[in-house]
């Protein structure tokens, strides 16, 4: 269980790369991540909650309390058109970055 | 930017409401890790501990998360608490800074008053624009027989007309009252596109060396000695001894070379443009003293 720790700023690409994909809530979105990185990659609550909160007040994100299963409340995050933009953006810069590190680094790496 | 703004604010308002949410949220998730940790076949107790682990400081991510949310405002209003306290605390800072303020901005303030009457506020005349002020040199007025040859060559203008100031000696009334007046040529009211308020203005005929003496006043004028503008018509007043009649009355808040709240405005008049001043006023130059705006 050697799990990366995220890379500085990473973390609202990959939280809004997991909510293209549909509205989650929290608890959702870290068990993707973890899920879509072949447990590679693992996300803090600490750090998660507030990048989720952080996105909304940008407003790329909207969230809703919904009411879910057991009677319980959960808060529901979608991705807005704002936030779609960023991460078209974000992902192009990052694979451009991802690429030429591996470049340096060689394919051994 | 809206959205952020709306959010900011419900932020501030409803904090307390946000940090239940948040908690609710937390308590969620960690409801949904238990359950999960159940369903990889760890007893209650196990699953409960393991996702208490994984959680990490409650507390702390309540903290940062708030803090996400009431950033821009929140800070903007602990800001000004912050400086209002530093104020407080040094009172002299405080008054010195203020005083400075105080006389800053009142400077200011009164500066631009009198740039905005003397070079912003437009000429109380039809056709301002139209109007140009000549001189001979800078600010310098023009002599006579020069101006007599710009008035009989000029193809430019409409018309040029002259003024002088001078003060003069009132001595109809009980008290002898010193009045300040204009000496201006025939069509001054009308190169200025004046009408009286009462009576007539001047004509050709009043500059003939042989009319008889008439003056104009002003409304103000009329006023305070006569009563009404129409009192003022044909009545007989002694200008430095002697007996001129008033023909008219000027229109309420007319001015020329002062400002009507009594500021000097000569650098109005620079603007303006008459042939300013005649300079010299020669005996048998068609030039007639006549009190154009009485002030006391």
């Amino acid at each position: 269980m050697n799990k990366t720790q995220l890379l500085q700023g990473t973390l609202d690409l990959l939280v809004l790369r997991i909510l293209e994909l549909g509205p989650n809530h929290g608890w959702g979105i870290s068990h993707r991540l973890q899920q879509m990185s072949n447990d590679g990659l693992k996300t803090s609550q600490g750090s998660l909650y507030p990048a989720l909160h952080r996105l909304e007040m940008r407003g790329e994100v909207r969230s809703e309390m919904t009411a879910s299963e057991n009677n319980r409340r959960a808060r529901v995050y979608t991705i807005t058109r704002a936030g779609r933009k960023r991460l078209n953006q974000q992902t192009a810069t990052w694979q451009q970055f991802a690429l030429s590190m591996q470049r340096v680094l060689g394919d051994e790496g | 930017m809206i959205g952020r703004l709306v959010a900011s604010l419900r932020g501030l308002i409803a904090r307390r409401r946000i940090d239940g949410e948040i908690l609710e949220e937390l308590q969620d998730h960690l409801e949904r890790e238990i359950e999960a940790y159940c369903l990889r076949g760890f007893p209650p107790e196990e699953a409960r501990r393991l996702a208490l682990r994984d959680l990490g400081g409650l507390t702390q991510t309540i903290e940062s998360t708030r803090d996400v949310r009431s950033t821009s405002l929140d800070t903007i209003w602990r800001d000004l608490k912050y400086g209002a306290r530093l104020l407080r605390r040094s009172p002299r800072f405080t008054l010195t800074a203020l005083t400075v303020l105080v006389l800053g901005i009142g400077s200011t303030t009164a500066i631009f008053s009198v740039a905005y009457a003397v070079l912003v506020r437009p000429l109380p005349y039809v056709d301002a624009e139209r109007l140009v002020f000549l001189s001979e040199h800078q600010n310098s007025g023009i002599a006579w027989p020069n101006f007599d040859d710009w008035r009989r060559r000029a193809t430019l203008f409409d018309g040029l007309a002259s003024s002088l100031a001078d003060a003069v000696i009132v001595t109809s009334e009980q008290l002898p009252q010193r009045l300040d007046s204009r000496s201006v040529t025939s069509n001054f009211f009308s190169v200025l596109a004046v009408q009286a308020h009462q009576g007539r203005l001047f004509d050709a005929a009043d500059a003939r060396p042989d009319a008889a003496l008439t003056v104009v006043v002003s409304y103000a004028y009329s006023l305070r000695e006569y009563g009404s503008a129409s009192a003022a018509i044909g009545q007989a007043v002694s200008l430095n001894r002697q007996t001129y009649t008033v023909i008219g009355v000027l229109p309420p808040g007319f001015r020329y070379m002062t400002a009507a709240d009594g500021l000097p405005a000569a650098r109005a008049a620079g603007r303006r443009e008459l042939p300013h001043h005649a300079a010299a006023q020669q005996p048998d130059q068609p030039l007639r003293r006549r009190p154009v705006e009485a002030r006391s």
